[in-house]
């Protein structure tokens, strides 16, 4: 029973999946998309949490231990900690209800009409229901529809930016300014220094400068390693140097314009040797992926249930 | 035997020397840059200029699946931005989306960037202003890559019943006027990301509802979308920060008052001294290995 019930789920499903490509616009259709666009999300939540409970157990454990470089597994759950809470408390730009944010102001528009929040809680109140809360005697600024979108989406400095901008561009043109667009309520849409914490500040401030050096550093790597390992032992390898270095070098804007043919030989490495073997290969996989994928159906294969035969 | 021992020192190179040399290499040039003379290639990036270019004015639609991570940033980032520059200035309708958690920042910054750059113009009378949810839409990030991919041929508001912002998607004027449901009513889809997934469109958009589909990849993983850009089912592409460079010039030349920065013409010319660096240590090391291996044969 532990075999044959995933087994046959497996099966049931593998099949459901191939007929619904074929059968067009029916209720087999309509069923194959409600279980690929709910079911499936379903599915992947509750891999996340088999996923969180994995990293958790692997790491408690390897400090438990004092395994190998035990102390970096701190560095993960303080991380995944800290992520989770910001990310729930605080959002991705900082918009939810937990204090990951401090100061600044709040600004939503709805009917042309801007108005100041105390909190990101009041405007979502108020986002959610406008026809309720909408008070024009409240509202702070007047402006056209087509930029309503616009302020819904921006931080309250971005907003002044804007509107500062196409003010001063009129003022300067001597143009006068439509009353619309006018920013009548500087005092009142008061930009107050703002501290947020949010998953956004987190991505810029740590994950952007880390992906970026960890990969940076793979040039040096490479460098030392082109030079050390890269020889022409035997034919094989000379191929290959020679091909990789026409490549590299029909890459350099300044080698093409100077070495007649070169853009064009580099090219025809691309198009010709490389995708007869790049052909081959894939051919080759599909074939083996296919013939894989039908003895999974077909229950030959069982590595994918684990624990041995 | 003097001379042996001089090819023996240069291949045991302390690794710090060479570390030093690609770092100088690298950086001189970010500081000085120069302009490098760029020849356009014609069978991926002015494939895919001509595609975008061809789309029609005011009515054309492009999904851009931006799945581009912090590491890829250099060469991929340009590529998002040059798109959304060539589209606003088409009145090309935009829709973004992420496949990754990680690709929604670098997705947004471009948006705002290249928005407040259209707008700042329109401000001094050049250009026309563009406006979030009438000239392009976030629509943020939904995992697992097949579902959204598989969905969005079916039904948008299924995959995406909210934009990023939480605006609800049929409320905003773009998916309204141009009556946006589906694949069907897109132009094509433009994939930037540094691992296979514009094949994974290619197979399940392209195949089985039949949309155009373009990507950007790294240069790195160029080869690998050869066979797709023979058979035309990728519509042109672009190959790392050259190909982003090669698109920025086609479109200073196609519209003159593009004066935003152009980030991956200015990173040409550090890219191009540190692969005239590697190639000159394939070189010297290759030299050295020759020498020191003629010496070694010959009993010295």
């Amino acid at each position: 029973m532990k075999r044959r019930f995933p087994m046959t789920i497996m099966f049931l499903f593998a099949i459901w999946g191939g007929i619904s490509v074929f059968v067009g616009k029916t209720k087999v259709h309509d069923f194959d998309n409600l279980l690929r666009n709910k079911l499936l999300l379903i599915v992947g939540a509750f891999a996340i949490i088999l996923g969180l409970g994995s990293l958790i157990f692997h790491h408690t454990q390897k400090i438990k231990r004092k395994a190998r470089f035990w102390q970096y597994s701190y560095v993960t759950l303080i991380a995944l900690a800290v992520t989770t809470f910001i990310g729930l408390g605080g959002g991705v730009r900082g918009e939810r209800s937990l204090p990951t944010i401090f100061g600044g102001t709040v600004i939503g528009a709805h009917d042309g009409l801007v108005y100041v929040f105390t909190s990101q809680a009041e405007k979502n109140l108020f986002m959610d229901e406008p026809s309720r809360y909408a008070d024009p005697t409240k509202a702070v600024l007047e402006l056209p529809r087509e930029f309503e979108t616009d302020f819904n989406r921006f931080e309250a400095s971005q907003l002044r930016e804007e509107i500062h901008l196409k003010h001063t561009a009129l003022q300067l043109k001597g143009q006068p300014i439509p009353p619309m667009i006018s920013p009548v309520s500087n005092q009142q849409v008061a930009y107050k220094k703002e501290f947020k914490i949010s998953l956004q500040q987190l991505y810029e401030g740590i994950l952007v400068p880390c992906g970026s050096t960890m990969f940076a550093m793979l040039a040096f790597y490479m460098c030392s390693a082109a030079y050390r390992a890269f020889r022409m032992r035997n034919l094989h390898a000379g191929v290959l140097l020679v091909a990789a270095f026409i490549v590299m070098l029909g890459q350099i804007p300044l080698a093409t314009a100077f070495i007649p043919g070169l853009h064009e030989l580099r090219q025809w490495i691309l198009d010709v040797p490389n995708l007869a073997s790049k052909r081959g290969i894939m051919i080759g996989v599909g074939l083996g992926a296919s013939a894989t994928s039908f003895k999974i159906i077909l229950g030959i294969e069982r590595a994918w249930l684990g624990g041995g035969e | 035997m003097e001379q042996r021992s001089v090819w023996k020192k240069m291949m045991d190179v302390d690794r710090r020397v060479i570390y030093l040399i690609v770092a100088v290499v690298m950086i001189v040039p970010i500081i000085f840059p120069f302009d490098l003379p760029m020849k356009i290639s014609k069978r991926t990036t002015e494939v895919l200029f001509n595609a975008i270019d061809s789309f029609p004015e005011q009515h054309g639609v492009f999904l851009i699946s931006a799945d581009l991570n912090p590491q890829d940033q250099p060469e991929l980032f340009p590529m998002l931005v040059a798109w959304i520059r060539h589209c606003f200035y088409r009145d090309i309708k935009v829709l973004v989306m992420c496949l990754y958690p990680t690709s929604m920042g670098l997705a947004e910054q471009a948006l705002n960037q290249v928005a407040m750059e259209f707008n700042n113009r329109a401000a001094d009378g050049i250009g026309r202003r563009v406006v979030y949810g009438e000239d392009y839409i976030f629509l943020g990030y939904k995992p697992p890559p097949i579902v959204p991919i598989l969905g969005l041929g079916e039904n948008i508001y299924d995959v995406f019943p909210r934009d990023f912002y939480g605006n609800e998607l049929k409320s905003l004027p773009m998916m309204t006027k141009k009556n946006i449901k589906s694949y069907r009513d897109m132009d094509m889809i433009g994939s930037l990301a540094a691992n296979t997934l514009p094949i994974t469109y290619v197979a399940y958009a392209q195949a089985r509802y039949g949309i155009r589909v373009t990507g950007g990849v790294t240069a790195v993983s160029v080869a690998d979308f050869y066979p797709y850009l023979d058979s035309e089912q990728l519509t042109g592409m672009l190959e790392g920060m050259k190909g982003a460079a090669e698109y920025e010039q086609l479109l200073r030349q196609q519209f003159p008052e593009e004066n935003g920065r152009q980030l991956a013409s200015e990173g040409m010319s550090s890219q191009s001294s540190t692969h005239i660096a590697i190639i000159l240590m394939i070189v010297l090391g290759n030299v050295c290995y020759f020498m020191n291996r003629r010496y070694e044969t010959r009993g010295m």
